[in-house]
C-alpha cells in the first residue's frame, strides 16, 4: 500500500476535536451497526478527528465475545455503501461476462474465417454461435447482479412435500458445513465474516424489503397454505433464471427459508418457499431468516424484527394463530433478545443472545430454560439455530461456533 | 442489593414527577441537550402508540406507567431527532418503536430505585458486566476494579444536592443495553488509563528535568506553511469515514480487519478505500503545493523527504503530541 506522506499524518493528527465527545449510546449503537444513517455520518465525522473516541469505540467492539458482531450488528443503513456493494459485486462478475462474450465474438469470428469463400461468410452462423454462447454468461452475470443471492419462488404445495421430508437432513449437512466452516475460519475470520455479512445485508434492498414485514416476522415457522402461491413483487424481482438453481443448492451455505412476505400492508401473508444462497455470509446470516416448519397447520411462530426494521419489539417471539396474519407477542422470559425459535408439534424452542435457550413443550403457554452445558462448558455466544429431526434429536448452534446435539428431548446436550 | 434504595423512595418519585413535568432530570451535560428541548407539541407521541410502547416495554413490572414511560419516550426521540419540521409525530413514534424498550424500562427502573428492576438487572447483566470488563482490562483485578467502579456509577452516586442519580438513568435504549454497559466500561476504562498516563507523564517530565517552557520545533527546518496549508486542503476533501479510514490505519495502528468490523464493511473494501484515499491526498498536496508555486519537482520532493524518515518520526511524534506539557496540563478528562 502507497505510505501516506507523513506531513499528512500529522495534520491529520493536529485535527481539533470540535464536535461533542460520543456518549455511551451512541457508542453502543454504532458497534452495531445501529445507527440511523445521518447519525452514523456525524459519529464519524467525530471519530475521524477525535483519538479517544476511536480508542472508546474500538476498545467496546474488541470486548464483544466472538460472533457478537455477527449477530448483534445489525445492519448498515447507509444507503451509500449499498450502492457501493452491489457495484462492486456487478464489477466483480464483469470480467467473467466480459470474457465470456469475448469467447463468443472469436468463435463466431473463428467460425466465420473457417467458412470457405466458395459459401461465403455466413452471417447467421455467427450470429448463430454469438446467440448461442452468451445464454451461459448471461446467468452467471445475473447471478452475480443480484448480488449472489438468488430468490426462487416455488410452488408451494410440492415444494412443501420435499422441504418437509428433506429438511431435517439436508439442514444439518448446512449445519456441519457451517461449522466445519467456522471451526476452519477460527476467531479472526469471524470478524471477518462478520463484515462480509453486513455487506452482504448491505448490498440488497430488495431482501431487505422483504425483511421489512408489517408482522415483524424474520424467521418464521410455517407450514404452507395449500393454495398455490401468489408470487410477491419481491420474490419476482429477486427471482433468477432458472439455470441459478442447481448452483444455488449446492452452495455450503444453501439454507432453506419459508417466509411469510406479505406485500406491505396485505392481510393474509402469501407464502413463499425459495431457497436461498449466500456466497458471503455462509453461517451467521442465516439465523435471523432461518425457518422451519411446523406441523400444525394455522400455527406459526416467529422471532421479531431487529432494532433498526422498525419493528416493535427487537427479538421477541411472536405466535400466529391463523397462518401470519396477525402476531401475539409470547412472553418466554423478558429482557431476552431472541434470535431463533423451531416449533415441532406443541414442542417449542427459542434460543437469543448469550445461550439463552427455553423450551416450552405445551405450544408456548408455559416456558422453562434449557441449559446447555455439560461438564466440558458452557454454551458460547448467541443461539443462532435450533433443528429438531424430531421430538428427541436436536441440534443447536451458537454464534460462536458450537454445534450442541441432543438425543434426548433436551434433558442433556452434548458439545460437539 | 436493592435495598441500598429502601430509603431513597422519595427521590424516586421526585425522578418520576420530573419526567412528567419535562423538568431538568438529567444533570449532566450529556443530557443538557434533551431538558432544553423538551418535547415541543410537534414531537408527542399519539396515545395509542405510547400505550403500545409500553406494554411491550413491560415497564408495568417495574411500576412504570403509560404516562411516564411516554414522556421517557419523548425525552430521548427529542435528543436524538433534528428539532425541525421533519420530526413529526409520526417520525418520534417510528424512531420510539426501534429503541430497546425493555431493555429501557429497566434501565430507567432501577435509575428510579425500583427493587425489583435491579434484581432482575443483576441477574441478567452482572455476568455479562464482568465478562465485558476482563475483555477490555484484560487482566483480572483491574477489571474487577473497573467493574466495581462502573457499579458504583450504576447505583448511583450522590449529586451536591444529595440525590442519588443512576447512570442508568442516560442510556436511551438506542443499542442493548448489554451493549452500553460494555460501552460505559470502555469509558471509564479508557478514562483511568488517561488520567494515569498523565500522572506518569507528568512525572517523568520532573524527574527528567522537563523546564516546561514551550517545545521548541523538533526539527532545525521549519516547517514549510505552504506544505502545511496543502496538506490541510487536501485532508479537508477527504469525507469523514475516509478521514477516519487514514486515521485509524495511519494514527491509531488499527488492522484493516479491525477497521472493517470497526465500519461495517468487508477488509478488502477497507483496503482498497485506505489506498485509493492515499492516492488522492497525495496527488491533492502536490496540486496544492504547484498551486503555490512549486514545480512537480520540488512538490514531490517536498513530500518525499518526508516520506523517508518517516517510520522514525511519526511514532515519536506522535507520543511527543501527548507529552507535551501544555496539551496535558489543559486536557482535563474528555468532557
Amino acid at each position: 500500500m502507497q505510505e501516506l506522506p507523513k506531513i499528512a499524518r500529522e495534520r491529520l493528527a493536529a485535527g481539533p476535536v470540535s464536535s461533542p465527545h460520543l456518549d455511551a449510546n451512541l457508542i453502543s449503537a454504532f458497534a452495531v451497526h445501529a445507527l440511523l444513517a445521518d447519525e452514523r455520518q456525524r459519529v464519524i465525522a467525530h471519530m475521524a478527528v477525535c483519538e479517544d473516541c476511536r480508542a472508546e469505540v474500538q476498545l467496546v467492539i474488541s470486548a464483544m465475545w466472538p460472533g457478537a458482531r455477527a449477530t448483534e450488528a445489525v445492519r448498515d443503513l447507509t444507503p451509500e455503501s449499498a450502492s457501493r456493494f452491489s457495484w462492486q459485486r456487478l464489477l466483480r462478475w464483469r470480467p467473467m461476462a466480459a470474457a465470456a462474450g469475448v469467447l463468443a465474438i472469436s468463435v463466431a469470428f473463428w467460425v466465420a474465417t473457417r467458412q470457405p469463400a466458395s459459401r461465403g461468410v455466413h452471417p447467421a452462423a455467427s450470429v448463430n454461435l454469438a446467440s448461442k454462447a452468451e445464454p451461459p454468461s448471461s446467468p452467471a452475470a445475473s447471478a452475480g447482479a443480484t448480488a449472489a443471492r438468488s430468490q426462487v419462488p416455488a410452488p408451494s404445495g410440492e415444494a412443501k412435500q420435499t422441504l418437509t421430508r428433506a429438511l431435517p437432513s439436508s439442514h444439518e449437512n448446512a449445519v456441519a458445513s457451517n461449522s466445519e466452516m467456522t471451526k476452519g475460519l477460527g476467531r479472526d475470520a469471524a470478524s471477518e465474516v462478520s463484515g462480509q455479512l453486513v455487506s452482504g445485508k448491505a448490498q440488497s434492498p430488495e431482501q431487505r424489503e422483504t425483511e421489512v414485514r408489517p408482522t415483524g416476522a424474520l424467521a418464521v415457522a410455517a407450514p404452507p397454505p395449500p393454495a398455490p402461491v401468489p408470487a410477491s413483487p419481491e420474490a419476482n424481482r429477486a427471482s433468477a433464471p432458472p439455470a441459478v438453481q442447481p448452483a444455488s443448492a449446492q452452495a455450503a451455505s444453501t439454507s432453506i427459508e419459508a417466509a411469510a412476505a406479505p406485500a406491505r400492508g396485505v392481510q393474509g401473508a402469501p407464502t413463499f418457499l425459495s431457497l436461498q444462497k449466500n456466497l458471503a455470509a455462509p453461517s451467521a446470516l442465516a439465523p435471523r431468516r432461518m425457518a422451519q416448519l411446523a406441523t400444525q397447520p394455522g400455527v406459526r411462530w416467529a422471532v421479531s424484527g431487529d432494532a433498526t426494521s422498525g419493528q416493535p419489539i427487537p427479538g421477541a417471539v411472536q405466535k400466529s394463530l391463523d397462518g401470519g396474519g396477525t402476531w401475539q407477542p409470547v412472553p418466554v422470559a423478558p429482557g431476552v433478545t431472541f434470535r431463533v425459535v423451531f416449533a415441532l408439534g406443541r414442542d417449542v424452542w427459542a434460543g437469543g443472545v448469550a445461550g439463552a435457550f427455553y423450551h416450552s413443550s405445551d405450544d408456548g403457554e408455559h416456558w422453562s430454560a434449557v441449559s446447555l452445558a455439560t461438564s466440558g462448558g458452557t454454551a458460547a455466544g448467541n443461539i443462532v439455530s435450533i433443528q429438531f429431526a424430531d421430538a428427541s434429536h436436536g441440534v443447536v448452534r451458537t454464534s460462536s461456533g458450537q454445534t450442541w446435539t441432543t438425543s434426548d428431548g433436551g434433558t442433556t446436550w452434548q458439545l460437539k | 442489593m436493592g435495598s441500598r434504595f429502601r430509603g431513597n423512595d422519595d427521590a424516586a418519585n421526585d425522578a418520576t414527577t420530573d419526567y412528567k413535568a419535562g423538568g431538568p432530570q438529567m444533570s449532566s451535560s450529556e443530557a443538557s441537550t434533551t431538558t432544553e428541548s423538551g418535547p415541543s407539541t410537534g414531537s408527542r407521541l399519539p396515545p395509542h402508540v405510547q400505550d403500545e410502547l409500553w406494554r411491550r416495554s413491560g415497564a408495568v413490572e417495574y411500576g412504570i406507567g403509560v404516562a411516564e414511560f411516554g414522556s421517557i419516550l419523548e425525552h430521548i426521540a427529542a435528543k436524538y431527532l433534528p428539532a425541525d419540521e421533519s420530526r413529526s409525530s409520526n417520525s418520534v413514534a417510528e424512531f420510539c418503536r426501534t429503541l430497546r424498550l425493555q431493555d429501557l424500562a429497566l434501565a430507567r427502573a432501577c435509575a428510579a430505585g425500583n427493587e425489583p428492576a435491579w434484581n432482575a438487572f443483576l441477574i441478567r447483566y452482572r455476568e455479562s458486566l464482568s465478562r465485558s470488563a476482563l475483555a477490555i482490562a484484560r487482566e483480572e483485578s483491574a477489571a474487577r476494579e473497573l467493574a466495581d467502579s462502573v457499579y458504583a456509577e450504576l447505583y448511583g452516586l450522590e449529586g451536591p444536592d444529595g440525590r442519588r442519580v443512576s447512570k442508568l438513568a442516560y442510556y436511551d435504549g438506542r443499542g442493548s443495553l448489554e451493549g452500553w454497559l460494555r460501552s460505559v466500561l470502555a469509558h471509564e476504562f479508557t478514562d483511568r488509563l488517561r488520567r494515569e498516563r498523565r500522572l506518569v507523564s507528568l512525572e517523568e517530565q520532573v524527574e527528567a528535568g522537563h523546564d516546561f517552557r514551550a517545545p521548541e520545533a523538533e526539527s532545525t527546518v521549519p516547517p514549510d506553511q505552504r506544505l502545511e496549508a496543502a496538506t490541510d486542503e487536501a485532508l479537508a476533501a477527504v469525507s469523514a469515514e475516509e478521514r477516519l479510514l487514514l486515521a485509524s490505519y495511519y494514527l491509531d495502528g488499527r488492522t484493516l480487519a479491525e477497521i472493517a468490523v470497526l465500519l461495517g464493511v468487508h477488509e478488502s473494501t477497507v483496503s482498497r478505500r485506505l489506498d485509493r484515499t492515499v492516492r488522492a491526498v497525495t496527488k491533492n498536496i502536490i496540486k496544492g503545493l504547484r498551486r503555490r508555486g512549486l514545480s512537480r519537482e520540488q512538490a514531490r520532493e517536498a513530500l518525499e523527504v518526508d516520506v523517508r524518515d518517516l517510520a522514525v518520526d511519526v511514532g515519536r511524534h506522535l507520543r511527543g503530541a501527548r507529552s507535551e506539557p501544555g496539551t496535558v496540563l489543559s486536557t482535563e478528562s474528555k468532557e
